[in-house]
């Protein structure tokens, strides 16, 4: 069985507020390496006031380009997070998983995009 | 020469009083008279438009500002930068007027940081009732607009901010500018397209990115849900484009002349009860 890391994203940044990308990325860089290295992962989402997506882009959603989804599902654990941050998490995830199946479709700035505001 | 500032409210006419202002100022000594009325939180645009012309050197002068006015725009420190006094403000109901540098990005973010700290907590001075719920996500939209502002606006002229609380209308209003190439500018310089501004918004809501190798996209869309759910009011101006959704209405607009630069206006409900869980249930063992 693997080793498990705890990872405490506050502890990493130092900060309750989570929000900005560059502190993200410190939190992906500490979770790359512990998955790198066979570990499973608790992260732990204890004392966060706020969060953002860009936030979680960085510190989560990078992830999906690097690992395959099925691999970061059996060995990435979430506790202590209050509904409204796993929500938050929840779109980032699935934002990630779409972006790096097709990043191209993200990017594209057709016409078909250019849907309709009140649908 | 005196020009008269039309009254400024939180909508279209009132962006479209400030580009007519922008338009005809030139290089010459000008007093801005400020007569009529002006919401606090379109000191952000104002003063973004005001110190544009101040860095081209075509400084104006304040005069002939009715009391009223004149009272709330010392108390959010508005008319500081033309040498009125502060006055303070011993309800709480204004949101100061800041200008946040953007040389150094991160310095920028740790002054915003402390900024809506100071404004934005449970203890804040002023702040309505809100549930916690309701409050957090708020903070987070506007750390989510700043941002937007700091990465993709490539702005050289800082990012402006001001909002105010209406305790007996349980409303909090609050406006980001920056002088920025616009939303419109973003796609054409990242990705070699160019759209008409207000299809640039609808192209930014719709949850697409310029940013390469990371997913993103997602901030205005969740505001948009977030805003929904309150029946409040999110307002995005760049360039030429008006966007504006109220109570769950989507409207739109072309302004005859750029605001050089976006706007984004967030302005909620502060009576809202709701969870704002924008999914439903999820079980923290399946969420990756």
């Amino acid at each position: 069985m693997s080793a498990m890391e705890k990872i405490n994203i506050v502890s990493i940044i130092g900060n309750s507020i989570c929000v900005a990308a560059e502190d993200g990325q410190k939190v992906y860089d500490a979770i790359y390496t512990a998955l790198q290295e066979g570990k499973n992962i608790e992260i732990s989402f204890k004392g966060i006031e706020d969060l953002t997506t860009l936030f979680l882009n960085a510190a989560i959603g990078q992830l999906y380009d690097k690992f395959k989804d099925d691999e970061l599902k059996n060995r990435m654990f979430v506790v202590d997070a209050s509904s409204q941050d796993l929500d938050t998490l929840k779109h980032s995830v699935e934002r990630a998983k779409e972006y790096f199946k097709d990043p191209e479709r993200f990017h594209s700035a057709t016409d078909e995009i250019l849907g309709h505001d009140n649908e | 020469m005196t020009l008269t500032l039309g009254q400024i409210k939180t909508g279209f006419n009132g962006f479209q009083s400030i580009l007519d202002l922008d338009k005809q100022i030139v290089p010459e000594d000008y007093e801005i008279n400020i007569s009529n009325w002006i919401d606090a939180n379109m000191c952000a645009p104002l003063g973004a438009i005001l110190h544009r012309k101040k860095t081209k050197n075509m400084p104006v002068r304040i005069s002939n500002i009715s009391l009223f006015v004149k009272s709330i725009l010392q108390k959010n420190h508005f008319l500081s930068q033309f040498g009125v006094s502060e006055k303070p403000d011993s309800y709480g109901t204004t949101i100061e007027y800041r200008r946040f540098e953007t040389v150094n990005k991160l310095n920028a973010y740790g002054q915003f940081q402390a900024y809506v700290t100071k404004y934005f907590r449970s203890r804040s001075l002023g702040l309505p009732e809100m549930t916690p719920a309701l409050l957090k996500r708020f903070r987070e939209s506007l750390f989510e607009v700043f941002w937007n502002a700091i990465e993709h606006s490539y702005t050289q002229d800082g990012i402006f901010t001001c909002g105010q609380f209406f305790p007996g209308q349980k409303r909090l209003t609050f406006s980001i500018s920056d002088l920025g190439i616009g939303i419109d500018g973003n796609i054409y310089r990242n990705l070699q397209r160019r759209l008409p501004a207000e299809d640039a918004i609808r192209w930014a809501i719709s949850g697409k990115t310029t940013r390469r190798g990371r997913s993103g996209g997602l901030g205005l869309q969740l505001i948009q849900e977030f805003i929904k759910l309150n029946q409040g009011r999110l307002i995005i101006v760049s360039s030429a484009g008006y966007w504006e959704l109220s109570k769950g209405k989507v409207s739109t607009n072309t302004f005859s002349m750029p605001f050089p630069g976006t706007v984004v206006t967030i302005d909620i409900d502060t009576s809202d009860k709701t969870s704002y869980c924008l999914s439903s249930e999820i079980d923290s063992s399946n969420v990756f």
